[in-house]
């Protein structure tokens, strides 16, 4: 049964996070994504401060300000004070990373429940625990019920905008001289991006959340001649990671969150071998 | 003749330095006209600067008498082939459907009628086979009619097209040349962005010699025969093949 919930609880996280990849990596915006989920650390301490619980509306409140706070940092950055994008990406990420970690270590007491540790690696097998049961059934773990409604807004998110997102992450000079709201698009991506780093820390912290962001997102690309197939096969390598994850890290008896990253760059690295669009790449 | 654009007092800063300098002209419709000039003259930024897609200091410019806003859903734009991540997870069918989409409804599921109207121009382009291929994995001259299949899908009145004859190979560049003239025969207007003065440029009805700012302007005969050019240009490589 721990097995199970374990397996729920990772794919909870890397469902998403592989759907949010897909649009990241194919636009070439990992960087931006590493940022996000590293920025919004001081959100989530500013939130958890001002109403004394991890409940999930004062901490998604505090992952979108923050999320924004990152995308209008790094565009005014990059605009107006004309630094180059990977700095101003750097320095925004860091900044805001560190002014929460500093957070962390003076406002949240000893008591408190939110340290160092749990924001940096998470804790998949702990998260687990922290189950819902009403009368006599168990419904999940707090992780599944919280990103289950983010799964299903991004899924439609992403089939109906389908076409936008295409043209978005394709060509969006075409995209805005035809008159899409390609700037809407990505601003509607920062902000899923920042509810998932919150709803997904505790689970895996805010490092290895990349991994799984980036890992099968470049996994699927290596393979799919379409954005559709992409989804797809980003999805599949995020979910079997979680279930190989699991079953090893119950074998060897070691932390499972690290495992799954670890597998997923793996299969990263056979399906850059075996992939047919890169052979010839490689062989020159 | 009917002016398809007419631009007046055009002028682009990139950051400080002075990218066009107060150009005023106009293209006529109904014809090919050749935007021509050395690399770093101004011509694909007075393209931009005329689309809208980059920030203009002043100036105006006018699309068959309306604004650009106006006339914005029957203006095609093929962009140039650097400009494009070919990588992408993306057929060929996918690129030329994006020319169906409705800027209003761009959500809106593609009709039958348009996916007939992909077919059709991806047959006229002579790109039918490769339909279903990743458009990595096709040549440049290929690369190069899938975008202009894409503003043929878009039924445009108006075809802008910055530099499509770099690095494709000459029977693209055959195809791609009589696709274009049959548009002028049925009364579209096309501007294509070019470096040079040779081959391809004897295709063009007009042309528009770009240095910064306006140099000449006129139908093809007169500009080649104008003794200026070499000296106004001092680019006697804009001559030669």
């Amino acid at each position: 049964m721990n097995d199970i919930l374990m397996i729920l609880t990772a794919c909870s996280v890397a469902i998403p996070a592989s759907l949010l990849g897909v649009l990241l990596v194919s636009k070439s915006l990992v960087m931006v994504g590493d940022a996000i989920s590293h920025a919004v650390l001081p959100g989530i301490v500013v939130a958890y401060l001002l109403s004394g619980t991890r409940d999930s509306v004062p901490m998604l409140f505090g992952a979108a300000v923050t999320g924004f706070l990152t995308t209008f940092l790094i565009d005014f950055l990059r605009k107006k004070w004309r630094i180059q994008e990977d700095a101003a990406i750097g320095f925004t990420f860091t900044f805001l990373f560190a002014i929460g970690v500093l957070m962390i270590a003076i406002f949240a007491g000893k008591n408190s429940d939110l340290d160092q540790e749990c924001v940096l690696y998470g804790d998949l097998e702990t998260s687990i625990l922290d189950q819902v049961i009403i009368g006599e059934y168990l419904y999940g773990t707090r992780a599944i019920l919280q990103l289950l409604p983010l799964t299903i807004t991004l899924l439609i998110v992403i089939v109906v905008g389908f076409k936008g997102w295409k043209v978005w992450a394709f060509n969006p000079q075409f995209g805005s001289f035809i008159g899409i709201p390609i700037q809407a698009f990505h601003l509607v991506l920062m902000l899923l991006l920042s509810i998932h780093a919150v709803l997904s820390f505790e689970s895996v912290g805010v490092i290895l959340v990349v991994g799984l962001l980036v890992l099968p997102a470049a996994t699927a690309l290596q393979f799919s001649r379409t954005l559709a197939r992409t989804f797809l096969y980003s999805v599949s390598v995020g979910i079997v990671s979680c279930i190989a994850g699991v079953f090893l890290g119950k074998w060897i008896n070691i932390s499972i969150s690290p495992l799954i990253v670890c597998v997923n760059g793996l299969i990263f690295l056979v399906s850059v071998l075996i992939s047919p669009f890169k052979k010839s790449a490689l062989s020159n | 003749m009917k002016k398809a654009i007419e631009i007046t007092d055009l002028t682009v800063f990139y950051r400080d330095t002075l990218a066009l300098d107060s150009v005023s002209l106009s293209i006529d419709s109904g014809k090919i006209t050749g935007i021509i000039g050395p690399n770093g003259s101004g011509k694909s930024t007075l393209l931009k600067g005329i689309l809208g897609i980059i920030p203009v200091k002043r100036g105006e410019v006018t699309f068959f008498g309306s604004s650009l806003e106006k006339y914005r859903s029957k203006i095609a734009y093929v962009p140039q082939r650097e400009s494009i991540d070919w990588d992408f997870p993306i057929t060929v069918e996918e690129v030329v459907a994006m020319g169906r989409i409705r800027p209003k409804k761009w959500w809106s599921r593609t009709t039958l009628a348009d996916k007939e109207i992909v077919k059709e121009t991806l047959k006229k382009v002579q790109l039918s086979e490769f339909s279903n291929r990743q458009i990595g994995q096709l040549s440049g001259g290929q690369q190069q009619r899938v975008f202009l299949a894409r503003a043929l899908a878009q039924e445009a009145e108006l075809i802008v097209m910055d530099e499509p004859f770099v690095g494709i190979d000459m029977a693209s560049q055959e195809s791609i040349l009589s696709i274009v003239q049959k548009l002028r025969d049925s009364g579209k207007t096309v501007v294509i962005v070019h470096h040079d003065l040779s081959v391809v440029a004897q295709y063009f009805d007009d042309v528009i010699l770009l240095n910064k700012k306006l140099i000449a302007n006129g139908p093809i005969d007169e500009i080649l025969k104008s003794e200026n050019i070499e000296k106004a240009y001092g680019m006697t490589l804009l001559l030669r093949k």
